[in-house]
């Protein structure tokens, strides 16, 4: 957990809120909490999330599948 | 390397035309995954009737697809044996291929092959290493390989750290994972003496 929040908190400083990693990297922070047990703080953190993300991508196109489906990928 | 796959491609079109078809059909839907239910359920995609013929039997269809395993795969040890940075990316991307395809076992064969190999030729803090070295960390760690993927981990962090820095985001990326080997692992033991 205090690697995640470290690297949470590292490139939120470094990269801004909204940046693409800041947003991995809070993701992983959400997974942490709710491993953990903490299941309204890795909500709260994941609802942030997304609402950062979706005002990323509707701000921009993005890539896509050619189906238009979303992609699921691993953290990788 | 264009010529190393051209060479692996042009002798299994020899070797076996369908399993090239086979190939070439399933290169044109990647990196998205291809359910077998697309060739063999109604309505069928159909290439040519040499495919047809061999996709209505599992037999023919198992050996197209072990040719095509076995035929193709030498082509990307070209990539991770050469010199120039571009094409060492390449050698990366071919390592996430692996995974994404859903081969795990060849991803970690091939990173294995790659980060040795670039050990002998790089510095050990070298990023293109430390990548490869992630995503044999991560691979291993799907394979249930938990303290080995986190010894990997650990060991890139430490490097990039020092090598990087600790705001860099290839250092931020080692953190996250050495942070899920640490989940996975759970919570360390309690002491139980007496």
């Amino acid at each position: 957990m205090t690697l995640a929040i470290e690297a949470f908190e590292i490139s939120r400083r470094v990269f801004g809120p909204d940046y693409p990693h800041t947003l991995a990297t809070a993701h992983a922070l959400a997974v942490s909490l709710r491993a953990a047990g903490d299941f309204r703080t890795a909500l709260e953190q994941d609802m942030d999330t997304v609402r950062r993300r979706t005002a990323s991508t509707t701000a921009r196109p993005t890539r896509g599948c050619a189906n238009g489906s979303a992609r699921t990928t691993c953290s990788r | 390397m264009a010529a190393a796959w051209t060479v692996a491609l042009e002798r299994l079109g020899l070797e076996n035309p369908v399993a090239l078809q086979l190939l070439q059909a399933c290169l044109f839907m990647a990196p998205e995954p291809i359910s077998l239910e697309l060739f063999l359920t109604p309505p069928k995609v159909n290439i040519s009737p040499e495919m047809g013929a061999t996709l209505q039997n599992p037999s023919r269809l198992n050996r197209a697809l072990r040719q095509i395993g076995v035929t193709v795969s030498p082509a990307p040890t070209t990539a991770s044996d050469c010199e120039d940075e571009w094409a060492r990316r390449l050698a990366i991307d071919i390592i996430a291929f692996f995974f994404y395809w859903g081969d795990q076992r060849g991803c970690r064969e091939y990173a294995v092959q790659v980060v040795e190999h670039w050990n002998t030729m790089l510095t050990p803090e070298d990023p293109q290493i430390l990548k490869a070295a992630r995503w044999l960390a991560f691979v291993e760690r799907q394979l249930g390989n938990l303290a080995v993927g986190a010894a990997i981990n650990a060991d890139c962090l430490n490097k990039l750290q020092a090598s990087v820095g600790h705001d860099d985001e290839e250092t931020l990326d080692a953190m996250m994972l050495a942070s899920d080997d640490r989940r996975a692992a759970g919570p360390p033991a309690t002491s139980t003496a007496r």
